[in-house]
C-alpha cells in the first residue's frame, strides 16, 4: 500500500500558517498526514433504552388497571396497542391485550430496552503500514471517498470484536454502545441487508498534540490547503499510540537533517551540509555558519519568519516542526 | 425496515439513505448498500452475495459500476428502466373484496414494488379505490404512508373511504387557503387541530372522568368498611338466637322426664318451688306413713303375742290330741294310751288349750283385719302422695313448657330484629354483589374477603386512573409531538405538505415515508413529483390517461400538424417509460387508393421526398416504399399489397419475408393469459368472435379483426385481438415473453396497471364512454327503453329552424318533431349561433335583462340552451320513477361517513355545503353559463320545492364526485367556425364521466359537426389537445348521426320542444 509517496505536501508557509490558526491549543507536537479509513456499513443489532411516552404509558396504565382505555381514539389506540406489541410490552393486539412481564416492567420503571436492527457505519483506521489490524476510529466529521488502495483488505472478524470490547474502551473510542451484535451472512443466510460494505475514505491533515489533551486531527482541504479548523476530524483520548502507532515514534535525527537539507535545496541555500542539526524539546536547532546564515537573513520573504518549518519521515505521517538557525 | 426504523436517532451513524442519495443536497455520500443492491442487476447480485458469503464482507470497488448512479426518479423520466427487474408480487389479499382483477393487481404491484408503480384508468375506473386499498394494506403491514393529490378532492375521497380504518391513524394537512370547516365533517376530524382538540375533549376527559367514577367506586367502598361490623353484630345475635331457639324447640319434649328426673333427685337446699313442693308431699307422706308404720309395729307386736301363743298353743294341743286320741279308742296298747291314762288329765287340758285356741282366733282376724286395713291406709297414704307429686310434677312440667314457649316467642322477636339489622345494614351496602346470600358467618366471610379485595382493585383503580390522567395531562405541552408520531398516513397536497409544521419542509430532518401515493399524477408538476418523491423509498403514481397517451397525430396530407405546445406531464413521460403501449408500435395498416398499405416505419414530413417505390422482382404487384436518406443505409418504411390481398395474408407475407410482427392494437390495454393449451397476449379486453388467424411461427399466431374506425380515420381497419402461443408446440410464459420482447420490444416490468373496466357508471353508459373518450367499438347493446346517454340538440337543426340570431321566437323554430337527427346534420355548415358573448354589449338576444345584469361581464352563455335543460330537468323531476330512484340514490349517498355518525351533507341540507354526490349534477362546460343555469334554476319553483338534490357547477368542481344523472351543458352554439368546447378534453372528460347512470348533454349540433371537421390547434388548445376533443367529439357527432334507431342506449332527442 502507497500511503505516503503519493502525499501532497504542505509547504512550509502553509505549516506555519496552521500552526497559528492552532495556536490556542498549544499543541505540542505537530504532524502531516494522511489516513485511509475503512468505512464499513454493516446490518447490527441494537439495545436501546427507550422511555414510555405518555401516551404509552396511559395506555399500558389503563390495560393494567383494567380501565376502559376506549377514551383512547380507536385509531391512535390501534397505533399504540401496535407498536407496544411490536416492542413486546403487550400479549397480541386482539379485543383483550395483556401486558406481559416485560410490559409490567416498563410500566414500573417507565422504559423499556428495544432491540432494533439496522444498518450502521463504522469507521476503522487501515494500519496497513504499522503492520497492525484496523482500528476503530469514528470520525467527527465527513471524511473524502477515496479510491481503494492497492491491497485493500478488511479483517471482518474485527469488526464483531469491537462489539465484544469492554464499555470503558467504547466509551474512550466513540462506539456506539447500543450496538449488540452485527449481523452477517452468516446470522442472517441470503440476507442483502446483512450484506457489510466497505467503502474506502480517507483523511488528509495535521495531527497535533495539544497541550493538556490527547491528539486531535483536523482535515485540509487539499485543492487550497485550508484548514478546517471549525470541528476536528477525529479526536483520540490516552491510548492513542494503539491507534496510530506510527505517531508513537519520533523521527530519527538524521531524518531531520535531511529535511533541513531538503528544505534548503528549495530555498537555493548553499552549504546546507555544513550545518549541524538538533532536536530542543519542541524545536530543531539547526547550527549553521555565518555563510549560510547570511544566505538565510538575505533571502526573499524573510524565510526564516515565516517558512521556519521543516517535515520529516517518510510515512503516512510527517512530524512538523519549527527551527531556529543559530550561528556558529 | 420501515422509514421510521430508519430514522430511528441511534447515536450512532446511520447508514446513508436512498433519499440522500437521490437527492444530494441532503447528503452528498454515495447511497446505501440497500439501495444499491436494487441498481445491480439480478444475476450479478447472486454473485455479489455469493463473495459477500465467502469474504465476510462486500467492498465498494467490487460492486462495478453501479454507484454513483443516476437518481432514481431522474432515471424513470428519462427511459432508463434497464436495471429495473420484473416484478413478481404474490398474490394480496384484499381487504376491499370487491376489487376486480385489474385492482387487485394494480394493489399488489404497489405494494411490492420496490420503487416505483404506476396505476392509470379514467374517471371512474375505481383508483382511488385501489389507492384506498394500498393505503390499508401498507399500513396493516407496518408501514408509513404519504398520500399527495393535486387537489384536495382527490384526497378527500380517499379519506372519506378509509379515514376511519383501525389499521390508520391519519393525518390531513391544509393548504394555507384552505379551511377546516369547508371540509367534509368526517374528514375535518382528521386534521391535526380536530385531533389535538378531540384529544383533550374526549380522551383526556374520558381520563378524567375515568379518575372521578374510580374515585367514587373507591369511596363508596370505603363507606362499606363501617357495615361489614353491624352486619357481623346482627349475624352474631341471629345465630345465638337461632340456636337458643333450637334448644327450646329440642328440650320441650323433654321436659318431663327433666321434672322427673329433678323429682326424682334429692331435694336442694334451696331448691326450687317444685323441688319444695314435692318435699312437702314427701314430708307429709312420711307423716302419715310414719303414723301407720307405728300402729303397724303395734300390730305386728300383738299379731306377733297372738302368734307366739297360738304357737305355744298348737304346740300344747298337738301332744295332746294324739294322746285324747289313743284313750278316746280306746289303745291301750299304745304308748299314747297309757300316757293320757297315766298323764293327767288330758281331756281337760286339751279341751282347755283347744278353747284357748279359739279365743286366739277372733283375735286373730282382728289383727288381720288390723293390718289389712293399715295396710290399705298405707296404700291410700302413698297413693295419695303419689298423686300429689305426680300433680306438681304435671304442673312443673306445664309450667316449664309455658316458660319455653315464652322464651321462643321472645328469642323469634329478637332474632326477628336483629334480622332486621342485617337487611339494613345490607341495603347500605353499595355493590349489590357484595350482599351475602344468607346471614351466615361463611357467606359473610366470603363476601368480606370480595369486599377486601374489591377495595383494594379500587384502590388500585384510582391510583392508575389518577395516573393515567396525570399521565396524559403531562402529554398536552407535547401531545402534537406525540401524536405526529403515531401518524402513519400524511394526506396533503403539495402545498399543504410543503407549508405543514410537523411534516413540511421546514422541519429538520425531514419526515420520510415508506410509500409515497401520487393520487391525480396526471396533473401534477415535475417540481410537485420530486418534492413528495424524496420523502419515501417507493412511490406509486396514479392518473388519468392524458394527451400523449393518444397516438402521435399521423401526417395528415397537404395539412401541417403544428408542433405540441404542452410538454407531456411527468407521469405521462413515467407511464410511457415504464409501460408497454402497443399503440406506440410503428405498424399501421390502412386502405388507401384502392390498396392495401402497411407502414413499417413512421416517415417524417420532411423526409417524404426521400422515400422511393420499388416493386419485388418475384412478386411485382407488391410495392416497397424505401426511405433512402443522404449517407444513410436505405430503410424500409411500408409494403404496398393489392387490393386482393387481405390483412391476414399480408401480414403473414411481412413475417415470412421481414421477420416483422405488423401488429397494431386498438387500445393501450394489454395483459397476459394463460390457458391449458396456449399462452396469450391480448390486446383487446374480450375476444372476438370475428378474429382471424394469421400463423406467424411454429406455434404462434396472431388473431386480427376488422375494427370500426372513426370517420377520419381510415386506418383503423384491422386490429390485433391477440397473440396466442401452443403450448403443444413449446411455448410457456417465460419463452413467449422473451419472444414478445424480441419481436415486440414487450418488457413487462409489472410497475404499472391500466384500470380499465367502469365501476361508477351503468355498463351501457360505461360502453358509450369508453367509445367516446377511448375510441373503443361502438356499443350495441343495451336494455330496451333504457337511456343512459341522450343528446339534446339545441336548436333542432330541423328544415324550419334558423339560428336564434335572426330573432324569432324559440317556440316558432320548433316547428319539425320527431325528424332524424342524421338529416338534421347532414348539411350542416356551422352552428346556430345561440352563443352569447357577455363581453360583445351589442349583441341582442333575448335573455331578460335582469338575469343579463346578474351574470358575469365576461364569458359564454347559452340561454336558449340552458332553457332546454330546465325544462328537461322538470320533465325529469315530474316523473315518479325518476324522483323514486334519485331519493335511493340521495339515501346511499347520504350514509353516514363510515363509523362517525357524520352525514355528508346535502344541498339544500341546513348546512348548506354542497352534496358530495347530488343526485343530479348540471354541468356547465363555462362557468357563466352555470351562473346562468343557476340563476334559472332560482327561478322555478317546482325545482326548488323538489326533493332531489341538484347541483351546478364546471367540470373541476365535480371533480372526485359523482352523481346519478349529468345534465352537461356545452353551450357553444357558434355560426360559422369551429370552437372549442370548455377549457380541454380534460374538462370534457371530466363532463362526461360523473354520471353513475345517465348523461344527457345538450350541445348545438352544427357547432359540433363543425368542430369535428377542424384539424389542428384551436384557440387555447394544442394540437394534441385539440385532437383529442376533436375526436371526442366527432365520435359524439357520428353516434348521433348514425344511432337513433338501433342503438336504445343513445337517444338523440330535440331539445326546443317544450
Amino acid at each position: 500500500m502507497t500511503h505516503g509517496l503519493d502525499l501532497p505536501l504542505p509547504t512550509a508557509r502553509a505549516l506555519h500558517g496552521w500552526w497559528r490558526e492552532l495556536a490556542d491549543l498549544r499543541p505540542r507536537r505537530l504532524w502531516y498526514g494522511r489516513l485511509y479509513f475503512h468505512h464499513l456499513e454493516a446490518l447490527v443489532e441494537t439495545a436501546h433504552e427507550t422511555s414510555l411516552d405518555p401516551l404509552q404509558r396511559a395506555l399500558l396504565q389503563a390495560l393494567a388497571a383494567d380501565l376502559p382505555s376506549s377514551s383512547f381514539d380507536p385509531q391512535l389506540q390501534a397505533r399504540l396497542l401496535s407498536e407496544l406489541a411490536k416492542a413486546g410490552l403487550l400479549d397480541g393486539t386482539d379485543a383483550a391485550p395483556t401486558l406481559t412481564a416485560l410490559g409490567r416492567a416498563a410500566l414500573a420503571t417507565g422504559s423499556f430496552v428495544s432491540i432494533r436492527r439496522s444498518r450502521r457505519s463504522f469507521w476503522f483506521v487501515d494500519n496497513t503500514v504499522c503492520g497492525t489490524s484496523p482500528c476503530f476510529l469514528q470520525p467527527r466529521r465527513p471524511l473524502a471517498t477515496a479510491k481503494a488502495p492497492e491491497g485493500w483488505t478488511f479483517p471482518v472478524e474485527e469488526l464483531s470484536a469491537c462489539v465484544q470490547r469492554p464499555a470503558e474502551w467504547k466509551q474512550r473510542h466513540g462506539y456506539p454502545a447500543d450496538v449488540r451484535a452485527i449481523i452477517d451472512l452468516a446470522a442472517a443466510p441470503g440476507d442483502w441487508r446483512a450484506v457489510a460494505l466497505d467503502r474506502a475514505e480517507q483523511f488528509l491533515g495535521i495531527v497535533v498534540e495539544p497541550e493538556g489533551a490527547a491528539l486531535t486531527a483536523f482535515s485540509i482541504r487539499p485543492d487550497v490547503m485550508g484548514l478546517e479548523r471549525d470541528r476536528p476530524a477525529f479526536t483520540l483520548a490516552a491510548g492513542w499510540e494503539e491507534v496510530l502507532p506510527d505517531l508513537a515514534v519520533e523521527p530519527a535525527l538524521e531524518e531531520w537533517r535531511q529535511a533541513w537539507l531538503t528544505w534548503c535545496a528549495a530555498h537555493g541555500i548553499p552549504e546546507a551540509d555544513t550545518c549541524a542539526v538538533a532536536r530542543e524539546s519542541l524545536l530543531i536547532q539547526v547550527r549553521a555558519p555565518k555563510n549560510v546564515v547570511e544566505r538565510l537573513q538575505t533571502a526573499r520573504g524573510e524565510p526564516l519568519k515565516n517558512e521556519a518549518w521543516l517535515l520529516a519521515g517518510t510515512g503516512r505521517f510527517r512530524a512538523a516542526a519549527m527551527f531556529e538557525v543559530i550561528e556558529i | 425496515m420501515t422509514q421510521r426504523e430508519r430514522q430511528t436517532p441511534d447515536g450512532g451513524a446511520q447508514a446513508p439513505s436512498r433519499l440522500a442519495a437521490e437527492f444530494p443536497a441532503a447528503n452528498g455520500s454515495g447511497g446505501c448498500w440497500e439501495d444499491l443492491v436494487t441498481e445491480i442487476p439480478a444475476a450479478r447480485r447472486q454473485e455479489l452475495l455469493a463473495l459477500a458469503d465467502r469474504q465476510g464482507l462486500l467492498y465498494v470497488h467490487q460492486l462495478g459500476p453501479v454507484s454513483p448512479r443516476h437518481p432514481l426518479f431522474s432515471a424513470l423520466l428519462h427511459g432508463q428502466v434497464a436495471n429495473l427487474e420484473p416484478l413478481h408480487p404474490p398474490a394480496v389479499m384484499p381487504i376491499d373484496p370487491d376489487l376486480d382483477d385489474a385492482q387487485r393487481e394494480a394493489v399488489a404491484r404497489a405494494l411490492h414494488t420496490p420503487d416505483v408503480c404506476l396505476i392509470q384508468g379514467q374517471p371512474g375506473t375505481g383508483k382511488s379505490r385501489v389507492v384506498a386499498e394500498i393505503i390499508v394494506q401498507a399500513a396493516v403491514r407496518g408501514e408509513r404512508v404519504l398520500l399527495v393529490a393535486a387537489g384536495a378532492a382527490a384526497l378527500d375521497c380517499v379519506l372519506e373511504r378509509i379515514g376511519t380504518h383501525e389499521a390508520l391513524f391519519p393525518l390531513r394537512c391544509l393548504a394555507p387557503d384552505e379551511r377546516a370547516e369547508a371540509l367534509p365533517a368526517c374528514v375535518r376530524r382528521l386534521t391535526f387541530a380536530e385531533r389535538l382538540r378531540a384529544f383533550e375533549e374526549q380522551t383526556l376527559g374520558a381520563a378524567r372522568r375515568s379518575l372521578g367514577e374510580a374515585t367514587r367506586d373507591w369511596e363508596a367502598r370505603r363507606r362499606d368498611e363501617a357495615v361489614w361490623p353491624r352486619l357481623e353484630g346482627a349475624l352474631a345475635r341471629i345465630v345465638h338466637l337461632d340456636a337458643e331457639l333450637q334448644n327450646l324447640a329440642g328440650g320441650r319434649d323433654g321436659f318431663a322426664g327433666e321434672v322427673l328426673a329433678e323429682a326424682e333427685r334429692p331435694a336442694e337446699p334451696n331448691g326450687s318451688a317444685f323441688q319444695a313442693e314435692l318435699a312437702r308431699i314427701a314430708s307429709r307422706n312420711a307423716d302419715a306413713l310414719a303414723r301407720i308404720e307405728s300402729r303397724q309395729a303395734e300390730h305386728r307386736t300383738a299379731t306377733v303375742t297372738v302368734q307366739a301363743q297360738r304357737h305355744y298353743l298348737e304346740t300344747e294341743v298337738q301332744p295332746l290330741l294324739a294322746l285324747a286320741e289313743a284313750k278316746r279308742t280306746g289303745q291301750w296298747w299304745t304308748a299314747a294310751w297309757w300316757r293320757a291314762v297315766f298323764g293327767g288329765n288330758v281331756g281337760g287340758r286339751l279341751e282347755e288349750l283347744q278353747k284357748q285356741l279359739q279365743e286366739l282366733s277372733p283375735l286373730e282376724a282382728r289383727l288381720k283385719k288390723e293390718a289389712d286395713d293399715l295396710a290399705d291406709e298405707r296404700s291410700s297414704v302413698d297413693g295419695l302422695a303419689r298423686t300429689e307429686r305426680d300433680a306438681a310434677v304435671g304442673a312443673e312440667t306445664t309450667r316449664r313448657l309455658a316458660a319455653a314457649d315464652a322464651r321462643a316467642a321472645a328469642a323469634a322477636d329478637e332474632r326477628g330484629a336483629a334480622e332486621s339489622e342485617w337487611q339494613a345494614a345490607c341495603r347500605e351496602l353499595t355493590d349489590a354483589a357484595l350482599i351475602p346470600a344468607g346471614p351466615s358467618a361463611e357467606a359473610l366471610r366470603m363476601k368480606r374477603l370480595e369486599w377486601e379485595a374489591g377495595l383494594k382493585q379500587a384502590e388500585q383503580r384510582r391510583a392508575a386512573a389518577a395516573q393515567s390522567a396525570a399521565g396524559l395531562e403531562q402529554a398536552l405541552p407535547t401531545l402534537p409531538e406525540q401524536l405526529a408520531r403515531y401518524v402513519n398516513l400524511v394526506v396533503a397536497t403539495p402545498c399543504g405538505l410543503a407549508q405543514d409544521v410537523r411534516f413540511g419542509e421546514g422541519v429538520a430532518p425531514p419526515a420520510t415515508f415508506d410509500l409515497l401515493i401520487f393520487e391525480e399524477a396526471d396533473q401534477a408538476t415535475e417540481a410537485d413529483f420530486l418534492q413528495a418523491a424524496r420523502r419515501a423509498r417507493r412511490w406509486v403514481f396514479v392518473g388519468e390517461p392524458q394527451p400523449d397517451d393518444l397516438p402521435p397525430p399521423r401526417p395528415t396530407h397537404g395539412r401541417v400538424v403544428r408542433p405540441s405546445a404542452l410538454r407531456p406531464g411527468c407521469f405521462q413521460r413515467l407511464w410511457r417509460n415504464l409501460r408497454w403501449d402497443p399503440r406506440r408500435l410503428p405498424y399501421s395498416w390502412e386502405q388507401r387508393d384502392g390498396r392495401l398499405h402497411c407502414r413499417l416505419r413512421a416517415v417524417p414530413r420532411e423526409q417524404e421526398s426521400w422515400v422511393q417505390s420499388e416493386r419485388l422482382a418475384d412478386r411485382p404487384d407488391v410495392e416497397l416504399h424505401i426511405l433512402s436518406r443522404p449517407h444513410q443505409e436505405p430503410e424500409l418504411v411500408e409494403v404496398v399489397f393489392p387490393a386482393s390481398t387481405s390483412v391476414p395474408e399480408a401480414k403473414e407475407y411481412l413475417y415470412r419475408e421481414l421477420g416483422e410482427v405488423t401488429l397494431q392494437a386498438a387500445s393501450a390495454d394489454w395483459q397476459w393469459a394463460e390457458t391449458a393449451e396456449r399462452v396469450i397476449l391480448r390486446l383487446t379486453p374480450v375476444a372476438d368472435p370475428n378474429a382471424v388467424l394469421v400463423p406467424l411461427c411454429a406455434g404462434v399466431r396472431e388473431l386480427v379483426a376488422p375494427a370500426a374506425g372513426d370517420e377520419n380515420d381510415e386506418t383503423a381497419e384491422w386490429r390485433t385481438c391477440a397473440v396466442e402461443f401452443d403450448r403443444s408446440a413449446g411455448w410457456d410464459r417465460t419463452r413467449a415473453c422473451g419472444w414478445a420482447a424480441e419481436q415486440l420490444r414487450l418488457r413487462d416490468l409489472c410497475r404499472s396497471t391500466l384500470l380499465t373496466v367502469p365501476h361508477r357508471t351503468c355498463p351501457a353508459l360505461a360502453a358509450w364512454l369508453m367509445h367516446l373518450l377511448d375510441g373503443q367499438s361502438v356499443p350495441t347493446g343495451g336494455a330496451p327503453g333504457e337511456m343512459a346517454f341522450e343528446f339534446v340538440a339545441v336548436p333542432t337543426g330541423a328544415a324550419g329552424d334558423e339560428p336564434r340570431r335572426r330573432g324569432e321566437e324559440e317556440h316558432r323554430v320548433r316547428s319539425v318533431g320527431g325528424a332524424a337527427v342524421a338529416t338534421r346534420l347532414r348539411h350542416v355548415k356551422g352552428g346556430a349561433g345561440l352563443e352569447t358573448d357577455l363581453t360583445d354589449s351589442r349583441r341582442i338576444d333575448q335573455m331578460p335583462a335582469d338575469l343579463r345584469a346578474a351574470l358575469p361581464p365576461r364569458g359564454v352563455v347559452n340561454y336558449l340552451e340552458a332553457q332546454a335543460l330546465i325544462r328537461r330537468l322538470e320533465g325529469m323531476l315530474a316523473d315518479d320513477s325518476f324522483r323514486a330512484a334519485a331519493e335511493r340514490w340521495q339515501q346511499n349517498q347520504a350514509r353516514p361517513c363510515e363509523h362517525q355518525g357524520a352525514v355528508c351533507a346535502a344541498p339544500g341540507q341546513t348546512t348548506g355545503r354542497p352534496a358530495h354526490c347530488p343526485a343530479v349534477a348540471i354541468v356547465a362546460l363555462y362557468p357563466t353559463q352555470g351562473e346562468l343555469i343557476s340563476r334559472m334554476l332560482q327561478r322555478v319553483p317546482a325545482l326548488l320545492a323538489s326533493p332531489v338534490t341538484v347541483e351546478v357547477g364546471t367540470p373541476s368542481s365535480f371533480r372526485h364526485r359523482e352523481c346519478m344523472t349529468a345534465l352537461v351543458s356545452l353551450t357553444r352554439s357558434h355560426t360559422h367556425r369551429a370552437v372549442p368546447f370548455g377549457d380541454g378534453p380534460e374538462a370534457l372528460a371530466l363532463a362526461l364521466t360523473r354520471a353513475a347512470e345517465r348523461v344527457i348533454l345538450f350541445g348545438d349540433p352544427g357547432t359540433l359537426a363543425r368542430r369535428s371537421q377542424w384539424q389542428g390547434a384551436l384557440d387555447h388548445l394544442d394540437d394534441t389537445a385539440a385532437e383529442r376533443e376533436r375526436a371526442v367529439l366527432a365520435r359524439l357527432v357520428r353516434a348521433v348521426h348514425e344511432t337513433e334507431a338501433t342503438l336504445p342506449v343513445f337517444r338523440p332527442r330535440e331539445g326546443n320542444r317544450a
